[in-house]
C-alpha cells in the first residue's frame, strides 16, 4: 500500500537479535519498518525467528565494524530506503558475554570505535536520530549505596582486562558527543543498568539465569558476596519501554540512566527463585574475585521527570517470566 | 633491541615524526644509530621540522595518514630498509592532531587517530612483533585536581567523556585501552608515555601554545597574550627531556606500565612571559584574553616512577630551555610564521 509508505518510519536496530535488541524489535515492529542488523557474535537467530515472517521486519546479517550500505540490500527495497531514508537508529550492537569475554576483546574494541562511527555515518547521511545503548559500567564499580547520577564523574581503571568494554563504552559516548557537536544532530544515550528477562543467554555465566538453572536442577546456588550483597535488577520490557520513550524526546534531551533503583539483596532474589521453582537448592556464598565488581545503583530522577518512566515490572513477576523462559529453553542448544 | 642483534641497525617507525616532539625524537634516534621511518600527514605538523633530516641515508619520510591502513613494504622509497627481512623493531606512535586554536576543526580527526589510527599501528606491531611506545598525555588523568596533588600512574583519572574536548581527552584514554587490550590479546609489548606540557623550538606558532608566541612577540616588541588570567599556572618540560624519557622507556623491561614525563614545577604562565621579555630585552607587555578550550592548566606529574624505573628526571631548567627556544626563534625567525592561522 504505497500511500501508507511514510506513515511507517524506517528504524534501524543494530544488535537487534540480542537479548534487549530483539524485544525492542518486537515493540517497534508494531508501528515502524524495522531493519534489524546483527552478526550473531553473541546473539541468536532464535530471538528473532518469530519476526522473520513479519512484512515490517527485515534482518541483515552484518558486522557493524564494517561500513554498512543499506542501499546495497535488495531485501530492503520494500522499505524504500532510498527515498524515505532512515528516521531512527537504535544502536545496541556490542559483543557481550560473561563467559567468553576474552574471545571478543578485539571485536569489542572495534565495535566501540569503528562500529559506532559506521552507525553515526549512516545517521549523518540520513539525518536520523540515534539512540546509543550505553552501560552502567562506565560509572566504575559500586562504592556505596548512593545512586549515581548522569552528571557524576566516572572513575574506572581503563587498563584492566575489562577495559575493552568499560572504557570502550565511554569512548563510544565521546564519539556520539563529538558527532553531535560537529554535525549538530540528535543523539540519545541510555545508560542501561543490570537487566534481566527472557532471551537472556542462559549458559553464559549471567547471574539471574545461572541462579534459575541451579534452582531448576536442585543444585546449590552460589552467590558471590555475602548476605548483604545488593544488586539492581530491571526487567527487560521496562528497559525497552524506556528506550522508545527516550527516542521520542526533543533534541535537548541526551543522556539518561535506565535501570531499577530498588536495591535488592542478592540472597532475597535467590530465595524468591527457589520459592517460585519449588526447588530444593541451598544457597552458598563465595568471596568475590578480583574483577567481580557490582555496578552502582542508578539515580533515575531524570528518566522519571523527562520520560515519565519508572520500572513497572515487579521482581516476582519478572522472575516468573525469566523462569518460564529458562524452563522452556534450557534443553535447547540454540546458540 | 632484539635479544640477538641480527641487523646492523634497528628499524624504527615514528608516527607524527614531523611534529614538534616527533621531529626531535627522529633526530635523537638517528644519532643513536637507528634507521628511522617518519610517517606524518602534516595535519598539525610541518615539513620544515624534518628538512634537515631528509638527506640522511638512515632517514626516510612517508606522507601517510595513519587512519588509512598502510603497508610499509609497498613504499618503494623504503626498499633500502629491507622491511621484508629486517622488519620493524620499534614503533614510536606520536601521531595525533593537537591544535589549541583549531581544535574544533580537527575533532573528527582526533577521534579517528585515537581509534582507527591506533588500531592500524597496533596491527602493524602484531605483524612485525615490534615494541610500541604510545605517546599518551596527562589529560587522561582529567583536569588539574582541586587539591593540587600530582598525578600518579596508577590513578584511575576522571575525564568527562561528554565534554567538547572529549574526542581528545577520552580518545587518549581509549587509545591506552586499545594498547592494553592488544597487549592482553596479542602479547604486543606496549609502553605508555604520559606526557605533560612540553615546550621548545618547533612548536607551532600562533596556534595558542603561548610559549612560542611569547618568544616571537617579545622579539617583535608586540604584546604577549595569555589565554587566561594571572592565576594560570602550568608545568613546562623542555622537549629534549621528554625525548630522552621516551627512549629510556622504550629500552625499559617489559611490563613497566604507564610512566609520567613532565616537569613537577608549577609556574605561573605570567612569570614565564615576564622572563621571556627580560631575556629578549623586549619592550613588550603582557595582556590577557579569554581561555581556550584546549589550553587548560593541566595537572602536575608525580615523577617517582620515572625516577625509580628509568632514572629519568627533567634536566633542562626553565631559563636554559627558554634560552634555547629563543635562540632557535632568532635563528629561524625569517623562516617561521609561514604556517599561520
Amino acid at each position: 500500500m504505497p500511500e501508507q509508505l511514510f506513515e511507517r518510519r524506517n528504524v534501524l536496530v543494530t544488535g537487534g537479535a540480542g537479548f534487549i535488541g530483539s524485544q525492542l524489535c518486537d515493540r517497534l515492529v508494531r508501528e515502524a519498518n524495522v531493519i534489524c542488523v546483527d552478526n550473531f557474535i553473541t546473539s541468536g537467530v532464535a530471538n528473532i525467528d518469530h519476526l522473520l515472517q513479519d512484512p515490517n521486519f527485515e534482518f541483515i546479517n552484518h558486522d557493524i565494524t564494517k561500513p554498512l550500505d543499506l542501499l546495497a540490500f535488495t531485501e530492503l527495497e520494500r522499505f524504500k530506503v532510498r527515498f524515505q531514508g532512515i528516521q531512527e537508529i537504535y544502536h545496541l550492537a556490542c559483543p557481550i558475554s560473561k563467559r567468553h569475554f576474552d574471545d571478543f576483546k578485539i571485536a569489542t574494541i572495534l565495535t566501540n570505535s569503528i562500529g559506532v562511527k559506521n552507525v553515526l555515518d549512516i545517521a549523518v547521511a540520513n539525518r536520523a536520530k540515534v539512540l546509543y545503548a550505553s552501560s552502567s559500567v562506565l560509572y566504575g564499580p559500586r562504592r556505596d549505596a548512593t545512586p549515581v547520577r548522569e552528571t557524576d564523574e566516572c572513575h574506572l581503571d581503563h587498563l584492566t582486562t575489562r577495559g575493552a568494554y568499560d572504557e570502550g563504552k565511554r569512548f563510544s559516548e565521546a564519539i556520539l558527543q563529538t558527532y553531535a557537536d560537529v554535525y549538530g544532530f540528535d543523539v540519545k544515550i541510555a545508560r542501561i543498568f543490570r537487566t534481566y528477562g527472557p532471551r537472556m543467554k542462559i549458559f553464559d555465566g549471567n547471574l539471574i539465569p545461572d541462579m534459575v538453572l541451579s534452582a531448576l536442577e536442585n543444585k546449590d546456588i552460589t552467590l558471590t558476596g555475602d548476605e548483604e550483597t545488593r544488586i539492581s535488577l530491571a526487567f527487560v520490557s521496562d528497559i525497552v519501554d524506556g528506550l522508545v520513550r527516550l527516542m521520542a524526546t526533543p533534541i535537548d534531551v541526551t543522556l539518561l540512566n535506565l535501570g531499577s533503583d530498588a536495591d535488592q539483596r542478592l540472597v532475597s532474589v535467590a530465595q524468591k527463585i527457589i520459592e517460585i521453582t519449588g526447588s530444593a537448592s541451598r544457597i552458598r556464598f563465595e568471596p568475590p574475585g578480583p574483577y567481580a565488581t557490582e555496578a552502582p545503583l542508578p539515580d533515575i530522577a531524570r528518566a522519571r521527570e523527562i520520560l515519565g518512566w519508572i520500572p513497572m515490572v515487579r521482581l516476582d513477576d519478572g522472575l516468573r517470566r525469566m523462569i518460564e523462559y529458562a524452563k522452556s529453553h534450557r534443553h535447547l542448544i540454540t546458540f | 633491541m632484539p635479544a640477538i642483534p641480527i641487523f646492523d641497525k634497528t628499524n624504527v617507525l615514528v608516527t607524527g615524526g614531523a611534529g614538534f616532539i616527533g621531529s626531535f625524537l627522529c633526530e635523537k634516534l638517528l644519532a643513536a644509530n637507528a634507521r628511522v621511518i617518519c610517517a606524518d600527514n602534516f595535519l598539525t605538523s610541518q615539513e620544515s621540522n624534518i628538512d634537515q633530516l631528509l638527506k640522511n641515508a638512515d632517514f626516510e619520510f612517508i606522507r601517510q595518514d595513519i587512519n588509512a591502513p598502510f603497508d610499509l613494504e609497498a613504499f618503494p622509497e623504503l626498499a633500502r630498509f629491507k622491511l621484508k627481512f629486517q622488519g620493524i623493531q620499534e614503533i614510536y606512535h606520536l601521531a595525533c592532531p593537537t591544535s589549541p586554536k583549531k581544535f574544533d576543526q580537527f575533532k573528527m580527526q582526533s577521534l579517528y587517530a585515537n581509534s582507527v589510527g591506533m588500531k592500524n599501528i597496533l596491527d602493524m606491531a602484531v605483524k612485525y612483533k615490534a615494541k610500541v611506545l604510545h605517546a599518551s598525555t596527562s589529560v587522561v588523568y582529567g583536569p588539574r585536581p582541586a587539591d593540587g596533588h600530582p598525578f600518579r600512574e596508577e590513578e584511575y583519572g576522571a575525564v568527562d567523556m561528554l565534554s567538547p574536548r572529549s574526542c581528545y581527552d577520552e580518545g587518549k584514554r581509549f587509545a591506552e585501552t586499545c594498547c592494553a587490550t592488544y597487549a592482553q590479546v596479542h602479547g604486543v609489548d606496549v609502553r605508555l608515555a604520559r606526557i605533560f606540557r612540553t615546550y621548545g623550538p618547533r612548536m607551532p606558532l600562533y596556534d595558542g601554545h603561548m610559549v612560542p608566541d611569547f618568544i616571537m612577540n617579545a622579539l617583535d616588541n608586540k604584546d604577549l597574550v595569555i589565554y587566561g588570567d594571572e592565576t594560570f599556572r602550568t608545568s613546562l618540560m623542555y622537549v629534549s627531556d621528554v625525548v630522552d624519557g621516551m627512549i629510556k622507556l622504550m629500552a625499559a623491561p617489559v611490563g613497566t606500565g604507564p610512566v609520567n614525563f613532565g616537569s613537577d614545577l608549577d609556574v605561573p604562565i605570567v612569570d614565564v612571559a615576564q622572563r621571556i621579555i627580560e631575556m629578549t630585552g623586549s619592550s613588550s607587555k603582557v595582556t590577557f584574553q579569554p581561555p581556550l578550550l584546549f589550553m587548560s592548566e593541566l595537572g602536575l606529574p608525580d615523577l617517582t616512577k620515572a625516577k625509580d624505573k628509568l632514572s629519568w628526571l627533567p634536566l633542562v631548567g626553565l631559563d636554559d630551555g627558554l634560552k634555547k627556544a629563543i635562540d632557535y626563534t632568532v635563528a629561524h625567525k625569517g623562516l617561521l610564521g609561514f604556517k599561520v592561522g
